[in-house]
């Protein structure tokens, strides 16, 4: 009936069964938690965030039209909370406190070491490069951040992408040029 | 390779890199690229910056990440409930828009009803109030009536007049 089976899964839901809203949320979240941890780099508050996110999807289930592709919608919603919810100073505290300046850590390290077969140099380097590029990411204005962050790890289209921020499709290409350009600059020196 | 031409290729890079150029706009940036060394070079960075963001694989969910998004929820199921027993179904299943209409009319309607509350009735007289309102001024000279008919009498007024003249 539907092309996209989570939109078949929303409209089951929209008729009360509740399983399709569970097979949705075991589906989507971890894409959901590590699009906000990677916007935030807060694990807590990502997870936080991810939650609402998936309330929200409960509670304005009947406002859902299946026109376009459940995962565009979803991150919709997600954007919507990154946006509005992060400017606030609850999350704003949490986020100051659990990663102080100069301590921060990238999580998924610890992964990298135990499956890493890499010299010790090299995995030096890699994390250099990753703790750089986890600087470069945070200090990015918040529009170019999302638009990176849609880009490069969920591959949405610039079109995709324009929806979801709710700007022209021009201004997605200059925000994903300008945030690429961003990075390259910061990480440079380890590509050399 | 002219500067400006650099300038215009290194725009697109990004988007010739995601495929999101036309076909003519893809051939031109891709032309460029084989011949501008200095451009190939600031592509081959662009890649090698993407290549690195896309190792970072993200975290997997904390082990309490299901409990206690399944607590919220449960307390979201009863808010929803609590809130959805005073609403009719039809109205809960309404599109938004069409909610919003409803809601809009519904205002409306109670505005016009209350306002029909506030204009004062009209007072409605039994026959005998409404006999008397329209000879109140009758009711007034009340005591030139009562002597009238006795001032249309000429016996009367004869007698009267020989009555003052006697006196």
């Amino acid at each position: 009936m539907f092309k996209d089976p989570d939109v078949e899964l929303m409209v089951r839901f929209q008729k009360g069964d509740e399983e399709a809203f569970q097979r949705l949320f075991n589906k989507h979240k971890r894409g959901i938690i590590n699009f906000i941890y990677r916007f935030c780099q807060d694990r807590g508050v990502a997870e936080e965030l991810a939650q609402e996110v998936f309330l929200r999807i409960y509670e304005s289930a009947h406002q859902y039209r299946p026109t376009a592709k459940f995962s565009s919608w979803i991150f919709r919603i997600a954007t919507n909370i990154c946006l509005n919810e992060l400017r606030k100073a609850e999350y704003q505290a949490k986020i100051r406190t659990s990663s102080p300046s100069g301590q921060s850590r990238w999580e998924g390290d610890s992964e990298l070491e135990d499956r890493s077969r890499q010299s010790a140099h090299s995995l030096l380097e890699t994390k250099e490069r990753r703790e750089r590029l986890r600087r470069a990411i945070t200090k990015l204005p918040e529009r170019q951040r999302i638009a990176l962050i849609l880009n490069i790890y969920y591959d949405f289209s610039y079109r995709e992408i324009a929806e979801q921020i709710g700007c022209p499709e021009g201004t997605v290409k200059t925000l994903i040029h300008r945030s690429k350009e961003a990075i390259k600059q910061a990480i440079m020196p380890t590509l050399e | 390779m002219s500067r400006e031409e650099c300038l215009k290729v290194k725009e697109n890079v990004s988007a010739f890199l995601d495929g999101e150029l036309s076909a003519q706009e893809r051939q031109h940036v891709g032309g460029h690229l084989r011949l501008c060394s200095l451009c190939k070079k600031e592509y081959e960075h662009l890649t090698g910056a993407v290549a690195i963001m896309r190792e970072w694989h993200g975290i997997s969910p904390s082990e309490t990440f299901d409990r206690q998004f399944q607590k919220k929820l449960q307390k979201q199921r009863r808010r929803l409930r609590r809130g959805r027993g005073r609403i009719p179904a039809f109205i809960q299943h309404l599109p938004a828009p069409y909610r919003l209409a409803l809601a809009t009319a519904m205002s409306l309607l109670l505005i016009v009803l209350g306002g029909l509350l506030l204009i004062p009735k009209p007072t409605y007289l039994n026959p005998y109030e409404i006999g008397l309102a329209r000879n109140l001024d009758l009711l007034q000279n009340f005591e030139v009536i009562r002597y009238r008919d006795g001032l249309e009498n000429f016996d009367i007024i004869n007698a009267m007049d020989e009555l003052n003249e006697a006196t």
